[in-house]
Order: structure tokens, then C-alpha cells, then sequence
């Protein structure tokens, strides 16, 4: 057992370390990145289906693993189109640097306590006020017409904000960690109808924005000075400091021991590379180590290198079966496309050429290896490419009518120049032409006729008309 | 100018005169050693295709025989023939060899004739080789056998 442990850690190139580490990163990378989002969620989901369909296949299941093969394609597509917002935010929002390395920043705690007491203060005062603490989801495709702002919270701030006199004071701020990041935006307004009367614009501004985002809206009636809290489809009004602390907490997520927070954080990312380095380890196994098969290929074979004045007559082959070892999963991936059969025919003579099928002469994908080869010889025919020159004789067909003699016959030109192959030219002695028909000749007369080139490898010298105009000249039989 | 035309018409009728005597000079060795009179060659005279022949003359020449004729015919005449000899026609139908025919020449000049009967399966361009007995081709006659 060890024994064999030990062979197959020999066995293991320093290429496949690369392979398995280069992986494992990138499937980390996507993991640290794309974390805690609804789009890694859906991956998740994708993977699951996909060891679903494999488990199915393996199982026989053949209507299971189509269903759930179409199901994996669309949710695939959905995923990016659905979730293009959040794709976009992650590589918008960090230089290429934070995606091959950077880890997930130390959150920014948002100043809870400042916000509620400015909350409180404006209800106080009577001044309408509406706050928006995002949660994961982007919110540009929901609000319209804000202003940048980008300043640090402060009870200050947000009640100058609000103040009636300031132009941005009847839209909504947007507070992001420590900063507020917008101010004077719009919000969609929510279409329920079970709203109290007592509600006005800025709570169905709220109530809008929390049930078509992840988003907590926080309104100050200037008319009651109280204060709701919306977020989902969920209306609840504040009483009292501690509620309303507490509810901006849940939002946030707020941890009260920053430090064990941060300590799960690492645990967890550390496991996430774990896992990763497990999961491209496992696949990389099943891939290139797993359960050893054969399977063959019919592979067309292509010749290269062939000289100019050389022409390729016929081959004994045109394709070959080659025995391809390797894993099941990886030979079942392989398409024939991704295998070349080649031969060099830059030392090739005259006449027939017998090349042995080596593994020099196939291009196969790393992890498989050649068993077997059929047939294990080719033998091509090459010839040397020549030109002749031949008389052109008409082709005549059908029947003449009896009472006349065709007597004369001339072809414009009288000869041809072919080129092509030595040996078929060398048997040639005449070129023909397509058959003319006789049966309508009734004096002496012309008529063009196509010359019949009797072999694919054969083409007329540059200069010559595959038509030639045939003159014949008839009389009257006695 | 006239004085100029007169002295080189006068000029170039002295260096006639001149090169026409030494010609002469030339010439009467030659009549006491004459040059080798080539001997006559073996000459095809008449070459042609027809249907048959009446009192050694060709009858109906053509290039297209119908298979209803029966026969094709290829009339070859010489004249000289210097020396008793042979001669060949080689009978091809589309560049396949079908027939070859010896022909014996005799003195002083001669003439000789091959035929081939024609039937359905020999439809197609034909071509006659008229050989001397080195194997040189003469001249080549082509024709067509037809329905």
C-alpha cells in the first residue's frame, strides 16, 4: 500500500503541481472575491446541479442528466445576465492587483450611534429626513438624479443635509460605512395600497426602495416627527433609541466582538483555500489519474512539407485508428479535432514511401498515451510533376446522316500543354474531346467543344482554353 | 550627288564582276569531285482513312465510320520505295493498343492497305499509327466509329 503511495507520488510531475496550484488559486480567488453575494450563492447552486448530473449519468439516469445539463446551460446564462450588476461592481470596484491578491478588506464600521442620534434629533426638530443604509445589492439601477457627496458621517452633516433650506434636503442621503456617499436622490415609490393615511411621499419613497432592494431606508416624518424604518416589505415604526440601533445592527451585521469577527474571518478563508486546493485535486485526479481506459479515434491523416514539384498521387490511407490511453473522464472530453496524425514528406521520393505511425508523428493531449495504431505504415505515392504536350482529337457521337461523309476535321488549337503528374502523362498520348454530336450536322460548319481532362491532378498549361473550336467540313456521299 | 550615285553604281558593278569570278574559281574543283548523292528515301505519299477501296484506290474518305459500314479502312501510299520493306499500322482506340498490322513495300513505289471490322463495342475516337520498320512514326490518321 505504501509501496504504491509511493509510486504515485513519483509519478506526479512538477507540471502537475502547477496545474493543481494555478487552479486551486483561481478557484479561491473567485471565492474570496465574489463571496457573500447572491451570484456566488447561484454558483454554488450551479455546482451542486452539475455533481447532481454527474451522479445521474454515472446512475444511468439519462432523462435526469439531460434535464438537469439544460437546466446548468441556462442558469449559467442567467447568471450572468442577471447578476451582471454585482459581477460589475466586484472587478469595478478593485484594481487588478485586489483581484489576483488582495483579500477582503476589514470592514468599515458604519458610525451606528452618530446616525441615531441625528435620527432622533431631526425627529425632534420636525425635520423630514430619509436615509439610506445599503446592503449588498448596487443601487444605481434603482435611484435616480443624486448628488455626490462623499463626506464623513457626523450628526452635523446629516442634520445640514436635511435642514429645510438646503436644496438637497428633499431627496434621500445614502450612507455608506463612515461616509455619506449621495444625497438629494430619488427613490422608487412603493404601489401598495395598505398603507396608513398617515404616510406620506417620503414613506412610500422608503417603503419602494426596501422592497425592490436588499436596502434599509430610514424616514423622519416631518409632520408627526416620528420615526419608520422600512426594509423588505416590512414598515416598522421606532420608539425608542435602543430599537432603532439594534435594527440598524441586524442590517449591518454588526458583530460586537470585532476581533473574534475578524479571527472567523481568517478560519474561513483559510478553509475556503483548503477546499479549493481539495476540490481541483480531486477533479485533477479523476481527470488525469482516474480510472485508466482506452478509446479509439479515427484521425485523418495530413501530409506537410510536401516539395512543389512533387504531387501527392494516392495515399493507403487516409486515416488511422489510434488506441488512446488515459482517464475515462479525460479521453471522454477529448474531441478528434484536438488529435493530429502528420506526416513529413520534405525527404520524400518518386514513387511509393512507406512512413511508420510514430509518436512523432501524432500531436495528442497531455495525460493520454498511444496503445496502438492502425494501420502502423502508410504508404504515400508521390510523383514528380511534368508537362506534356498532346494533339486534341474530337469526340464525335450519335450518327451522321447517311447520305453525308464527313471528310475534313480541323481543332483550333491542334495540341494542349498539360501538367501533372509524370507517370499519368506518360501514359496519355491524345486529349479528347467531350462528345459532338453528329446528328444535327447537315453542311460543313464549327462548333466549340470542352476538352475532357481525364484526371484531378492533371491541369492545363497556363495559356491553353479548356474550350477548342472544331471545324469540320461535310459532303454529299455519291 | 549625281557625280556620287554614278561612281557608286560603277563601284558596286566592279565588286559584282569581281566576286563573280572568283565564284567561278570556286566552282570547277567541285565538278571534278561531286558531293555524295543521298540515296532516295522510303516516302509516304498519301495517307488516308476510308470505307473501301476500288482497283487499289480509296473509296469514300472520312473521318467518321458508322457501324453499320462494317469496316474502316486506312490506305497508305509510297513512292519511292527505294528497297524491298516493311511498314506498320498501329490501330488504337482511345490510346489502348487494338490492332497492329505488318505491311510488306516492294520496288519502286507501292501501296498497302490495313482494315478492322467495326462493331457497337468499338464506337468511340480511334487513331491509326503508320510506322516504317525502325518504328518511326510516319504520320498518324485519327477517325471516330460512330452508331
Amino acid at each position: 500500500m505504501l509501496q504504491k503511495l509511493l509510486i504515485f507520488i513519483s509519478s506526479i510531475r512538477w507540471q502537475d503541481f502547477i496545474d493543481i496550484a494555478f487552479n486551486s488559486y483561481i478557484l479561491f480567488r473567485l471565492y474570496a472575491l465574489f463571496r457573500g453575494t447572491d451570484a456566488f450563492r447561484v454558483l454554488v447552486g450551479i455546482a451542486f446541479l452539475w455533481i447532481l448530473q454527474r451522479l445521474a449519468i454515472s446512475m444511468g439516469l439519462i432523462l435526469t442528466s439531460w434535464m438537469m445539463e439544460g437546466i446548468i446551460a441556462v442558469a449559467a446564462l442567467i447568471v450572468i445576465v442577471v447578476f451582471r450588476n454585482e459581477i460589475r461592481s466586484v472587478f469595478r470596484a478593485r484594481n487588478i492587483w485586489a483581484i489576483l491578491w488582495g483579500l477582503p478588506q476589514k470592514p468599515m464600521k458604519t458610525p451606528v450611534e452618530i446616525i441615531t442620534e441625528s435620527v432622533f434629533d431631526l425627529a425632534k426638530r420636525r425635520i423630514g429626513a430619509l436615509i439610506v443604509l445599503p446592503g449588498k445589492e448596487d443601487l444605481e439601477e434603482f435611484v435616480q438624479r443624486g448628488v455626490p457627496w462623499d463626506g464623513k458621517v457626523s450628526k452635523e452633516m446629516i442634520e445640514s443635509i436635511f435642514w429645510p433650506n438646503n436644496p438637497v434636503h428633499d431627496g434621500a442621503a445614502i450612507v455608506s460605512e463612515n461616509r455619506v456617499v449621495e444625497v438629494g436622490v430619488i427613490l422608487p415609490l412603493s404601489s401598495r395600497t395598505d398603507f396608513p393615511s398617515a404616510y406620506g411621499t417620503r414613506h412610500r419613497a422608503a417603503a419602494g426602495l426596501a422592497e425592490t432592494t436588499d436596502a434599509m431606508v430610514i424616514v423622519v416624518s416631518e409632520e408627526r416627527g416620528t420615526i419608520t424604518i422600512t426594509r423588505g416589505f416590512n414598515v416598522l415604526n421606532i420608539n425608542g433609541r435602543n430599537q432603532l440601533i439594534n435594527a440598524i445592527n441586524e442590517h449591518l451585521g454588526v458583530r460586537e466582538n470585532q476581533s473574534r469577527f475578524l479571527k472567523r474571518r481568517k478560519i474561513e478563508l483559510r478553509t475556503a483555500a483548503l477546499v479549493s486546493l481539495l476540490i481541483v485535486s480531486v477533479v485533477w485526479f479523476s481527470i488525469s489519474r482516474g480510472l485508466d481506459s482506452i478509446k479509439t479515434f479515427d484521425i485523418p491523416v495530413e501530409y506537410a512539407n510536401q516539395k512543389p514539384d512533387m504531387e501527392l498521387l494516392n495515399t493507403s490511407a487516409t486515416s488511422v485508428r489510434l488506441f488512446l490511453r488515459g482517464s475515462r473522464a479525460l479521453l471522454k472530453s477529448i474531441r478528434p479535432e484536438q488529435i493530429r496524425v502528420k506526416m513529413d514528406l520534405g525527404k520524400a521520393v518518386d514513387g511509393t514511401n512507406t512512413f511508420a505511425i510514430t509518436n512523432d508523428n501524432l500531436s495528442i493531449p497531455p495525460g493520454l498515451s498511444l496503445k496502438e495504431v492502425r494501420p502502423m505504415v502508410v504508404d504515400v505515392n508521390l510523383d514528380t510533376r511534368s508537362k506534356k504536350n498532346l494533339p486534341v482529337q474530337a469526340d464525335w457521337v450519335g450518327k451522321l446522316p447517311p447520305d453525308l461523309i464527313l471528310f475534313g476535321v480541323q481543332i483550333k488549337p491542334s495540341a494542349v500543354e498539360l501538367s501533372g503528374p509524370k507517370t499519368i502523362l506518360e501514359g496519355m498520348r491524345t486529349i479528347y474531346t467531350t462528345g459532338i454530336p453528329l446528328n444535327n450536322i447537315t453542311g460543313s460548319g464549327k462548333t466549340d467543344s470542352k476538352l475532357v481532362i481525364p484526371s484531378a491532378f492533371l491541369k492545363l498549361a497556363s495559356g491553353f482554353k479548356e474550350t477548342v473550336e472544331v471545324t469540320y467540313e461535310v459532303k454529299k456521299r455519291k | 550627288m549625281w557625280n556620287r550615285s554614278i561612281f557608286l553604281g560603277w563601284f558596286f558593278a566592279v565588286l559584282f564582276s569581281f566576286a563573280q569570278n572568283i565564284q567561278g574559281a570556286d566552282a570547277e574543283p567541285k565538278s571534278e569531285s561531286p558531293l555524295p548523292i543521298k540515296p532516295p528515301q522510303l516516302t509516304l505519299v498519301q495517307a488516308v482513312m476510308c470505307e473501301g477501296l476500288e482497283e487499289l484506290e480509296p473509296v469514300n474518305e472520312t473521318v467518321i465510320f458508322s457501324v453499320a459500314n462494317g469496316n474502316v479502312f486506312c490506305f497508305t501510299a509510297f513512292d519511292p520505295v527505294p528497297e524491298k520493306t516493311v511498314i506498320y499500322h498501329h490501330w488504337f482506340k482511345r490510346d489502348q493498343p487494338e490492332k497492329e498490322i505488318k505491311l510488306g513495300l516492294k520496288t519502286p513505289k507501292w501501296s498497302s492497305f490495313s482494315k478492322i471490322s467495326i462493331r457497337n463495342m468499338d464506337v468511340g475516337p480511334w487513331r491509326v499509327e503508320i510506322l516504317d520498320s525502325d518504328g518511326k512514326i510516319l504520320k498518324t490518321l485519327r477517325f471516330s466509329v460512330t452508331e
